[in-house]
């Protein structure tokens, strides 16, 4: 059988891109979203690793550490809100902060510290973070938030909730909760 | 009467004057100026603290922006330090961007307020760190790095401060301004504060000075209307005292009349007698001369006695309390004896006195059957005395029904005289009137005969019609209100619920009598007979007492059905007074 030069070439070609998709689908890092803010940098940042700690709740003496993945065995919903800080409306895939102070056994009653990797800090009781059923968004559109737009992980709240009002609440790149 | 209008003028029409009205227009003016002001002045200060807000939101994005910037250059001076990995910057860079990018409440974001030196420091910064390798620096990487960052760090730090100092100077002027503006507008809002006040203040003041003035006028007013009312008082209590003098002189008139009327009555009486049996016993009819002489006697001494009658019928009537004497009456009865009483007058001239009624009707009225019988004897004694040509008189008693009013009993008397002349028919109740052609005749009379007919009508709340047509003929007719009982004054004034409280039903001889207590309600102890609608009666005056029941339209409907019916019964059988209970 005679192969024809140009048709071995597109064969290879296929194979190539379906090693690279094979490779991205088991490898590892998930692209982030392409950036839309007009002030970050031309080099995207790649988002954490699927099992990589994104989250570190810490209840006194009780440490839990979330990972992607395991933030998604929660349980996860898509909401979408006006998100208050570039005016647009947006679909984020959600884990509610209830179950994560429930998985930390964090009472409503405790006073809740939340600390994001530029070390901004905004504290309020869980009870008032789930009255106003307060989310940990992990994806936005789908795919990872990107690091100059809140990501990796970010608090958001429900359009008209009451801490959704109170824009300090609204804790972008969100690395640690601790119970005070 | 001057004061009074001078009150009126004073009090009632109370006034502001043109100065007062045009000075209450100037201060409604400045009120409205006021007011427009105080929300001028309102909206600037919340246009004032719209920008201050809108100044504080940039403040702490920019505060934020310095802080991150300055840890974006210590991550940038450990990386070249080789402390940290490229991807620690990478994402202090990411967090910058993050911060750059808010849209603050004037709808811009930092990052397009920010200097362009500083965006160009910041993509200068990005080159370097994007065209580093991964990881900590090579040794070579770091010298060509440390080279090319540091002046742009330094100059990424300056810009910062650049951000910080624009941004002060605009926050600067923008609150300068709001300031001028608002310390315009709350100057103003001053002035016309002051000047309402003076306005309003001075209008006040007038309105108030006024108002005393037309209040000390109006007491002094008042205080004269006062003394004059006070006057009226005494001399009202004055002539009262004089009335109470005059009744008690006309009282010993009335007096004097009646006991003088008794003396004169009796030797009268007593000289008609003799002269009457001088004239029969005498044998005057050979002498006409004497003849004449007794007739003059008899004339005048019957003409005497008729008029002192009249005036002790007419000091009794006017004696007080007469109605005291008022009870049940039959008026048929009193015209037959009144009819009786003249029998001899009236066969002496000859004339034929026609009485018609009705035999099943009665004619029950409520009054003095004494003075009604003279009042009935006066009006007979005329039509006798004025009928000439025509021997006939009619009496006609007839019972009126109204279904929305009391009836009335009226009788009629009429003769086919010489008639009165019209003009004077209003004249004939006054004392001592005669009429002209009664005078020109030589009829006798007192002229006192209508003046007692009239008051008795006037006392028993009668009606006195007079008709007449001069050479045809007098008809006087008086209408007497009916002799109610006082069941049935309860009845025709619909008081069941007093009739419920008075009445209690018995049955006598298996007929229904309503047995009444009708003293608490003016009225005598009694039995009455209530025949076929006695039993609906009490039925309806017990329901009547239930105080919903009077307000049903249907009750009430029945209750007046049942009261014209009762009328057409009446009158109501009195069974009795003394025998019950």
């Amino acid at each position: 059988m005679k192969l024809d030069t140009k048709h071995v070439f597109a064969t290879s070609l296929v194979a190539l891109v379906l090693l690279l998709s094979i490779g991205t689908a088991q490898g590892a890092t998930p692209k982030p979203t392409p950036t839309k803010n007009p002030y970050g940098a031309s080099v995207p940042i790649d988002p954490p690793r699927p099992n990589d700690v994104v989250l570190t709740v810490t209840n006194h003496s009780k440490i839990v550490r979330f990972s992607f993945n395991s933030l998604r065995k929660l349980g996860t919903t898509q909401i979408s809100i006006y998100e208050p800080f570039v005016r647009v409306r947006q679909t984020f895939t959600v884990v509610s902060l209830a179950k994560i102070f429930k998985s930390a056994n964090i009472s409503p009653s405790a006073t809740v510290l939340t600390d994001a990797l530029n070390d901004y800090i905004y504290t309020n009781t869980a009870k008032n973070f789930t009255d106003s059923q307060g989310q940990l968004a992990i994806a936005r559109f789908g795919g990872p938030i990107p690091y100059d737009q809140g990501g990796p992980i970010r608090i958001i709240f429900p359009d008209k909730s009451t801490l959704g009002k109170n824009l300090s609440a609204w804790n972008w790149s969100l690395n640690v909760i601790t119970v005070k | 009467m001057e004061i009074r209008q001078a009150l009126a003028r004073n009090v009632l029409r109370f006034r502001v004057s043109s100065g007062q009205k045009v000075l209450a227009f100037i201060a409604f003016l400045s009120f409205l100026a006021l007011s427009f002001s105080i929300i001028s002045t309102n909206k600037s200060s919340i246009a004032e603290s719209r920008s201050l807000t809108s100044a504080t939101a940039p403040a702490a994005s920019i505060i934020y922006t310095q802080r991150e910037t300055l840890v974006y250059t210590i991550r940038l001076t450990q990386w070249l330090d080789q402390q940290i990995p490229r991807r620690e910057v990478q994402i202090a860079r990411a967090l910058l961007a993050q911060r750059l990018a808010v849209i603050n409440t004037d709808g811009k974001s930092v990052g397009q307020s920010a200097p362009s030196g500083y965006l160009q420091a910041l993509n200068m910064t990005d080159s370097i760190v994007d065209n580093g390798s991964p990881g900590i620096l090579s040794a070579v990487d770091h010298a060509r790095l440390v080279q090319l960052l540091n002046p742009e760090i330094e100059d990424l730090i300056s810009q910062a401060r650049l951000l910080v100092s624009e941004y002060q100077i605009s926050v600067d002027n923008q609150l300068t301004s709001s300031a001028k503006t608002s310390r315009k507008g709350d100057f103003i809002t001053l002035l016309l504060l002051i000047l309402f006040m003076t306005i309003s203040g001075a209008w006040f003041l007038w309105i108030t000075r006024t108002s005393i003035r037309q209040f000390k006028v109006s007491k002094s007013l008042m205080l004269a209307e006062s003394e004059r009312l006070e006057l009226l008082a005494e001399e009202l209590a004055a002539t009262n005292l004089i009335v109470h003098e005059l009744e008690s002189l006309n009282a010993s008139k009335n007096e004097f009349i009646s006991n003088i009327s008794h003396e004169l009555r009796t030797p009268l009486t007593s000289i008609i007698g003799y002269v009457d049996v001088l004239s029969t016993s005498m044998q005057i009819e050979e002498d006409s001369k004497l003849d004449e002489i007794f007739q003059i006697l008899d004339r005048n001494a019957t003409i005497l006695l008729s008029l002192v009658q009249s005036l002790l019928a007419l000091s009794q009537l006017d004696s007080p309390n007469k109605r005291d004497s008022f009870k049940p009456t039959d008026l048929l009865t009193v015209t037959e004896d009144a009819i009786f009483i003249l029998q001899s007058e009236i066969e002496k001239k000859g004339i034929s006195v026609k009485l018609n009624y009705k035999a099943e009707d009665p004619f029950i009225i409520d009054g003095d059957s004494g003075l009604i019988s003279q009042a009935l004897i006066n009006l007979v004694a005329n039509a006798i005395k004025f009928s000439f040509s025509t021997k006939v008189i009619a009496i006609d008693l007839v019972r009126n029904l109204h279904p929305d009013a009391r009836n009335t009993i009226s009788i009629s008397i009429q003769d086919y005289g010489i008639g009165i002349p019209e003009a004077e028919i209003s004249h004939l109740s006054e004392r001592f009137f005669r009429a002209s052609n009664a005078v020109s005749e030589h009829v006798p009379g007192t002229g006192l005969g209508l003046a007692i007919v009239a008051k008795v009508v006037e006392l028993h709340g009668a009606e006195l019609k007079v008709e007449s047509s001069l050479g045809s003929g007098t008809t006087f007719a008086i209408d007497f209100p009916e002799y109610l009982s006082p069941v049935e004054v309860l009845i025709l004034n619909r008081k069941f619920d007093l009739l419920a409280e008075a009445i209690v039903g018995i049955q006598v001889d298996g007929q229904l009598l309503l047995k009444a207590k009708l003293h608490e309600y003016g009225g005598a102890l009694g039995f009455y007979e209530f025949g076929e609608i006695g039993e609906e009666l009490l039925t309806l005056s017990r329901s009547l007492k239930d105080v919903e029941k009077v307000a049903d339209p249907e009750v009430l409907r029945a209750r007046d059905q049942l009261v014209i019916r009762m009328k057409e019964a009446i009158p109501i059988r009195e069974m009795g007074e003394s025998n019950v209970e």
